[in-house]
């Protein structure tokens, strides 16, 4: 048996970054054990329900960034009740007590309050970094504690977060001190700031490479800023109009044209064209350019700006952009690895915004492109084919036609062999959202071919309990699984019980899944959370008793150490 | 004339090095400095110090005469009494020469760390630690265990705990 000493152990892993090679290596011996579990450094928890804080932290003491995901994806389209759970105080509270070396925070989907905040404030004298991701239970009182009393915090990034506003004061309680902002985002937050605080907190922080403004914040606010701030990489225009008839145009393109380092640029809610033009000088540099916030921008406008992105990589935009805006993209953008297309008209029927000849025009044009979010109107089973053909390389694929079941236009057909392209040509397929008309076909080609496949969501389609089953025997590397609207039931649900315990979670609703499939799948499945989300405003009697043959309207079931959780509400009934 | 280092190996080989060749190890270079040219090395055998040796004279030429305007720039940045810069080796002509160094099997490789660890050669260390590591990257346990010839010692339920709690709470697919 070779021996190292320790330290030498140790070293070797301080060359592991990812969470799965530090996770096989503490499995290889008990002395390794020991060494990975005082050595590791940065530590995922994917749910925040499958194991406890206390254990996280007994196992790994030495903990400095600490990331945590709480309520499945599909909170995100509000069909998870905003109490149902993910609370990050425990995670805190534990950390205070256990880990008060911690520096860094990542929060995804879970309930933040402003109490937590307050404790995370006070508890970590080391604190650097805080991201939150779609979180929500905070107001702007919490921001005030952070910016009060984290010294020396570099990072403050909220992203997509409902917060509550209680006034601009809390970006004034950044101290005169703080001079080690890197990183500001506060792009979400929906009420005024206090500019004359935030342009001297810019002044100070002399490192910082991303600011994110809020809409709240005018061009004229904007141009004093970047005045402090040229050597911004990252930046979040603001509302990007005037507050009065000022002429800022020539000061905006002053500002901007002293940024040379500015690779990736968002915000623009208002935006006026006239000062669009003053991006022109650094649009040639861009990696990112994220529009999907700018209604206001004219397609015409936007292909003007494009046209001088010819080194972005990531584009999101909204589908107001067109299959004419689309097509001045792959002319231009040849680098392009990413496109977000998000939908402008969601309601209405407004004018065909994007197509499928803008997909196809992107996949012809774009040969580097790898991950795809695509809301549009309509698909053809021809262009998709197309696309797997000219893409193979994509590793995230979603494609949202917003009518649901609507088929291909031309053909009248599902569009099964589209999909069945896609899987069979993208070998590499990771992520993979379906829409639009599909039948059981569409799944048996996914479980026969989309092996690398992690994550898959089902909205509004299939026929029968086979088409779950193919996924189920066929995904090997499934990981999330989430249904909604589609006719699956128990029959699917218990064929491989097995399966879920290789997977993080399943999430289905309005399926044909019934109460006492639920409870079969708990009593096979011990080490199952099976939970029931009843949240219908019923008679008492039918709450109460409900049988076994009624249908379930939402159910959660993912693997957990830990059993059934302490803090679920009233709603949520776990088998 | 360059001023020479005796080294001798744990086996009784002598070998003698410029000193600047010799100072890339910490430890040389403190005994060095209590006056004291020939230094014993009980613990590295002579092939083990001919490897290293190889390296300190390729490191040392490389800071002495750089290649490159990044060596340069690296050795001007370094002070002159530790013959040390920053990683990683900005100088690609070395770091191909590294790279082909490390092509040793594991058995050896550790040999040269425990000897440069003891030397205390950093640069050194970080390299072959480095390599080891990419050996593991990727790499279920039981492959590791056949590859570094270690026994696993965690009982079945053990290590199916211990698997299950890795998967369920902390992996990152």
């Amino acid at each position: 048996m070779t021996y190292f000493p320790d330290e030498v152990v140790e070293h070797i892993f301080d060359f592991l970054s990812s969470h799965r090679d530090r996770n096989n290596v503490s499995t290889v011996c008990k002395a390794w054990y020991l060494v990975e579990q005082l050595s590791r450094l940065r530590v995922f928890v994917g749910n925040c329900y499958a194991v406890r804080p206390e254990r996280v932290m007994a196992r790994f003491p030495g903990m400095k960034c600490l990331t945590v995901k709480g309520k499945p994806h599909f909170a995100d389209f509000n069909l998870v009740p905003h109490d149902w759970g993910g609370d990050a105080l425990p995670w805190i509270e534990t950390a205070a007590r256990c880990c008060p070396g911690l520096e860094e925070l990542r929060l995804k989907r879970m309930v933040v309050s402003d109490e937590s905040l307050e404790l995370l404030a006070r508890a970590f004298p080391n604190f650097k970094s805080l991201v939150l991701i779609s979180c929500e239970g905070f107001s702007t009182d919490g921001l005030a504690e952070i910016a009060t009393h984290c010294r020396g915090l570099r990072e403050l990034d909220l992203q997509e977060n409902e917060v509550e506003d209680h006034g601009r004061q809390w970006l004034s309680c950044f101290p005169d001190s703080c001079t080690s902002l890197v990183s500001l985002n506060f792009a979400c937050l929906k009420g005024e700031v206090n500019t004359s605080a935030l342009e001297r907190l810019v002044a100070r922080c002399q490192n910082l490479r991303c600011l994110k403004l809020n809409r709240a914040i005018s061009i004229e606010s904007l141009i004093k800023i970047l005045a402090r701030a040229p050597n911004l990489v990252e930046l979040g225009t603001g509302s990007f109009t005037a507050d009065h008839r000022t002429e800022a145009y020539q000061n905006l393109l002053n500002a901007f044209y002293k940024c040379n380092s500015i690779r990736n640029l968002s915000g623009f809610w208002d935006a006026a064209p006239r000062y669009l033009q003053a991006i022109y000088s650094i649009c040639s540099s861009l990696t990112v350019l994220n529009l999907s916030y700018a209604p206001a921008i004219q397609v015409n406008d936007l292909i003007k700006m494009i046209r001088h992105c010819f080194k972005l990589q990531k584009l999101w935009v909204l589908d107001s952009i067109g299959d004419k805006g689309l097509a001045a993209v792959a002319c231009a953008c040849k680098e392009l690895q990413e496109l977000r297309v998000f939908p402008s008209d969601v309601y209405g029927t407004g004018i065909a915004a994007v197509t499928e000849e803008g997909l196809v025009a992107i996949s012809s044009g774009c040969p580097k492109l790898n991950s795809l979010l695509y809301f549009c109107h309509q698909m053809t089973n021809a262009a998709l084919i197309t696309v797997a053909k000219n893409c193979p390389h994509f590793t995230r694929f979603r494609l949202c036609i917003l009518d649901p079941v609507k088929p291909d236009p031309i053909s009248n057909e599902p569009l099964d062999e589209g999909f069945g392209a896609i899987v069979k040509s993208c070998k590499d397929l990771k992520r993979l959202s379906l829409s639009g008309l599909l039948t059981d076909k569409v799944f048996l080609y996914i479980g026969m071919y989309a092996s690398r496949l992690e994550m898959l969501s089902i909205a509004f389609a299939g026929e029968s309990d086979k088409g779950m089953v193919y996924v189920l025997n066929g995904c090997k590397n499934l990981k999330k699984l989430e249904i909604r609207d589609s006719p699956f039931g128990d029959a699917a649900l218990l064929e491989n019980v097995g399966k879920y315990e290789t997977m993080r979670s399943l999430w289905m609703s309005s399926c044909d899944v019934t109460q006492g499939g639920c409870k079969a799948l708990a009593a096979k499945m011990p080490r199952l959370n099976v939970e029931v989300i009843n949240e219908r405003e019923e008679s008492d009697e039918m709450v109460e008793n409900p049988s076994d043959m009624h249908r379930v309207e939402k159910m959660y079931v993912y693997r957990t150490l830990t059993g059934p959780r302490d803090d679920a509400p009233d709603f949520v009934w776990t088998f | 004339m360059a001023k020479m280092i005796k080294l001798v190996s744990g086996d009784g080989a002598e070998f003698e090095v410029e000193e600047e060749v010799a100072f890339q190890s910490k430890i040389i270079k403190d005994i060095v400095a209590d006056a004291d040219d020939v230094i014993p090395l009980p613990t590295v055998s002579s092939k083990v110090l001919i490897q290293v040796i190889e390296y300190c004279r390729k490191h040392a030429a490389v800071n002495s005469f750089p290649l490159s305007p990044s060596s340069s720039a690296a050795a001007a940045a370094s002070s002159s009494s530790s013959i040390s810069y920053s990683k990683p080796v900005s100088d690609p002509a070395l770091r191909a020469w590294d790279n082909e160094f490390v092509k040793l099997n594991n058995s050896s490789l550790f040999d040269i760390v425990i000897a440069a660890n003891y030397l205390d050669i950093e640069e050194l260390v970080d390299l072959v630690l480095e390599t080891v590591a990419d050996r593991i990257k990727g790499k279920q346990a039981q492959e590791i265990r056949r590859q570094f010839n270690i026994e696993n010692d965690f009982t079945p339920e053990e290590e199916e705990a211990l698997r299950r709690e890795n998967s369920w709470a902390f992996q990152n697919n």
